[in-house]
């Protein structure tokens, strides 16, 4: 029995995806301190990632999130959208 | 150039309608002769733009109707209750079937006598309420094509007999002994008629029969129960259905009951005076159900005494020994509709009031002190599969045919078949100890030719058959039946049908 | 009438059925609660002792139920919403969240998954 399927994304006994991400030197960082860009959109939120400025990859561009602390435990891809919203355009040359 | 004329039919045949000058002109064809096409392409109906066949675009083709308005039913639904009981009643007679004269009632004397083997005796009158009282009669059982309700003597009725004459007889060797058996057989073997015929047999000599019609109903999740506070693993008790069998009791052996008195000392019925019948007994345990249980084990107690308690010896009168019947019992031998607390299926040898008919089987210990005689049948209407409970059976049969337990030949259950060890002691072998008779299994079959006659003549006897019944007739009958199982005989028996030459002649042409 | 939780029942109504009633009791939760008081599955409300029912209504109480349970679910779905997850964001557009193709058939979080959500 399953409690929910949502949960079965990944096994337990994985624990957490932990990526090497060039974190600043001091927590919390000083400001001005640019984003950390980066690609790795599967990395989970680690505690620690509270209050630093992450620069996701969203397939195209870079795009800010700043980290609070309720977005420990889920994934840097999460709050990046990858897709556009669809809205017709009307295009002038038939 | 081609014929006008068709030759296959001879029709005018169509001059096609781009050839004709206009339709105003032209008058329409209306004699249809084997050609149709031309006329129905002539003239194609003209759309009617007003009418609301006029399909739009992407409009489907299929037709559409208003819907029928469901009608309302506003009689009252039958009360609760009501259909159950239209489902479940019995009818014992039939005022449009003859009378059958000469018909023998089942007493003490023709329930032995071998002569009438194979002929259908009439049960009493006076007896019919206690076999309802005990629910040995069953619905779709056939009792309502008949004047009166009556059973065949086939040679296991007529075992049966000497049985209940021995029990209950003088000889001091078979006084008080215990019978105990299984009974088992294909569909419409007889099994319940047996259990019928042997809880007549009861009442006609005086014994105190108990019966459970239904061992379905205990393990269905029906009625309810409660655990007993202490007892590990937890046993249950089932105070209404205990209840249910104390009113069984009561009802079917009133008289009996009514001449005994209390003779022993109960622990947990303060209401109880040693002046009381046992039927003023059974009765404090149908008004208050919590009570039912250890009134019934009170009861029991009562009737296995074979003397009375020091200081309650007044008016002590011998108790007479006791038929125990089972209807169903494979529904016993698997898992119950009931959760115990841990959310588990609880065994149904975990409910005092079936481990209780259950451990009677055993002979290795005094049960039955009094004597009596134990039947369980099992049912094939409504049989839940269990594997042990084949198992055992197997075991049985071959205790029976000799086989030594220890011998590789004995029936054992299959590796990692999970069958179910508590069902498998139950019919581990056990030593007949004193009076206590070792577990039988007796599986009925069909009648015999001759049994078979003398049920078929009773048919005919009640006007529902019109056939001469001869030898050849009944050996048919005989074979259809599967080898003379008593249901479909019975079957085929209700099955009017008139023979040839009684049908209406047809007139004479002239 | 049997009052179960502040809830009139019927007497001929089943018990089983009569809890399911309850928003966030189904077939399981109300057949291992039967199991846990030792009642037959096939009881009538109004075959319950007193002391029966007292007890479901202190087991009742006590479980997270009704509006409740509502609440939770809704303020789990609004921080969804507020953090800015992916997920917050297909119920706030009344799309499938998880992950169902939206080609055909989304009839039900078109329905359901609304701004203002209820339940």
């Amino acid at each position: 029995m399953f409690p929910t399927r949502a949960l079965l994304g990944r096994s337990v006994w994985k624990g957490p995806n932990i990526v090497p991400i060039p974190l600043p030197r001091t927590l919390p960082p000083p400001p001005n301190t640019p984003p950390i860009r980066t690609q790795k959109r599967s990395a989970t939120i680690l505690p620690n990632f509270v209050g630093i400025r992450f620069a996701v990859h969203n397939g195209k561009t870079y795009q800010e999130v700043y980290i609070t602390e309720e977005m420990v435990g889920r994934k840097l891809g999460e709050y990046v959208a990858t897709r556009k919203r669809f809205t017709y355009k009307q295009s002038k040359n038939k | 150039m081609a014929s006008p004329w068709c030759w296959s039919c001879l029709s005018p045949l169509r001059t096609p309608r781009a050839i004709l000058p206009s339709s105003t002109t032209t008058t329409r064809i209306t004699t249809a002769g084997f050609h149709s096409t031309a006329v129905q392409y002539a003239m194609p109906a003209k759309k009617n733009k007003n009418s609301i066949t006029q399909l739009k675009y992407r409009q489907g083709q299929t037709l559409r109707r208003k819907k029928k308005k469901a009608t309302e039913n506003r009689a009252r639904p039958p009360a609760i209750g009501e259909r159950k009981a239209m489902r479940k009643r019995i009818v014992l007679s039939n005022p449009n079937a003859l009378e059958v004269e000469g018909m023998q009632e089942l007493s003490p004397e023709t329930m032995i006598d071998n002569r009438l083997r194979g002929s259908v005796l009439g049960l009493p009158v006076t007896m019919l309420d206690q076999l309802r009282a005990v629910q040995a009669f069953k619905p779709r059982q056939g009792w309502n094509i008949f004047r009166r309700p009556g059973t065949v003597l086939r040679r296991d009725a007529l075992e049966l007999g000497q049985l209940f004459e021995k029990i209950s007889g003088d000889d001091p060797a078979e006084k008080g002994k215990v019978v105990r058996k299984i009974i088992t057989g294909p569909k419409g073997s007889g099994k319940t008629v047996h259990l019928l015929q042997a809880a007549a047999m009861g009442f006609l000599k005086n014994w105190v029969v108990i019966t459970v019609p239904d061992a379905y109903e205990l393990v269905s999740g029906t009625t309810s129960y409660s655990p007993i506070e202490g007892s590990n693993p937890p046993q249950y008790v089932q105070p209404n259905a205990t209840s249910a069998l104390l009113k069984r009791t009561v009802e079917a052996n009133s008289k009996v009951l009514e001449s005994l008195k209390v003779s022993q000392k109960h622990a947990g019925l303060e209401n109880l005076k040693p002046t009381m019948t046992l039927k003023d007994l059974a009765q404090l345990g149908l008004g208050d159900a919590a009570l039912s249980w250890p009134v019934f084990q009170a009861l029991w107690a009562e009737l296995t005494a074979t003397s009375p308690a020091p200081g309650m010896e007044n008016g002590f009168q011998s108790r007479p020994p006791t038929l125990v019947t089972v209807d169903g019992l494979s529904h016993w031998m698997t898992k119950t509709a009931y959760r115990a607390e841990d959310y588990s299926f609880v065994h149904p040898h975990d409910l005092v009031f079936v481990q209780h008919f259950l451990s009677l089987l055993k002979s290795d210990k005094p049960t039955l002190k009094n004597g009596g005689m134990l039947l369980y049948a099992t049912s094939t209407s409504n049989n839940p599969s269990s594997y042990s409970l084949e198992v055992g059976l197997d075991q049985m049969i071959a205790r029976q045919d000799g086989v030594s337990p220890t011998s590789p030949d004995y029936p054992a259950p299959e590796a990692y078949s999970n069958a179910d060890p508590r069902v498998l002691e139950l019919f581990k072998p056990t030593a007949a100890s004193g009076k206590e008779g070792v577990l039988e299994l007796q599986t009925l079959g069909g009648l015999t030719r001759e049994e078979t006659r003398g049920y078929l003549e009773y048919f005919a006897q009640s006007g529902l058959l019109r056939e001469n019944i001869n030898e050849k007739w009944v050996s048919e009958r005989w074979s259809l039946s599967g080898g003379g199982i008593i249901g479909e005989l019975e079957k085929l028996g209700r099955h009017v049908s008139a023979p040839a030459k009684l049908a209406q002649p047809t007139p004479d042409v002239e | 009438m049997v009052f179960i939780l502040g809830v009139n029942f019927p007497e001929r109504n089943l018990l089983k059925k009569s809890l399911q009633s309850f928003f966030g009791i189904g077939n399981d939760t109300s057949s291992r609660l039967l199991a846990r008081f030792n009642i037959h599955p096939t009881c009538r409300v109004g075959e319950l002792a007193n002391k029966q029912v007292l007890d479901l209504t202190a087991v009742l109480s006590e479980m997270k139920i009704e509006n409740d349970l509502r609440r939770e679910v809704l303020n789990d779905i609004k921080r969804l919403k507020e953090t800015g997850t992916y997920r917050g964001r297909r119920h706030a557009l009344g799309l499938p969240v998880r992950g169902q193709r939206t080609r055909t058939q989304i009839k039900t979080p078109v329905k359901l998954n609304r701004m203002e959500r209820r339940l």
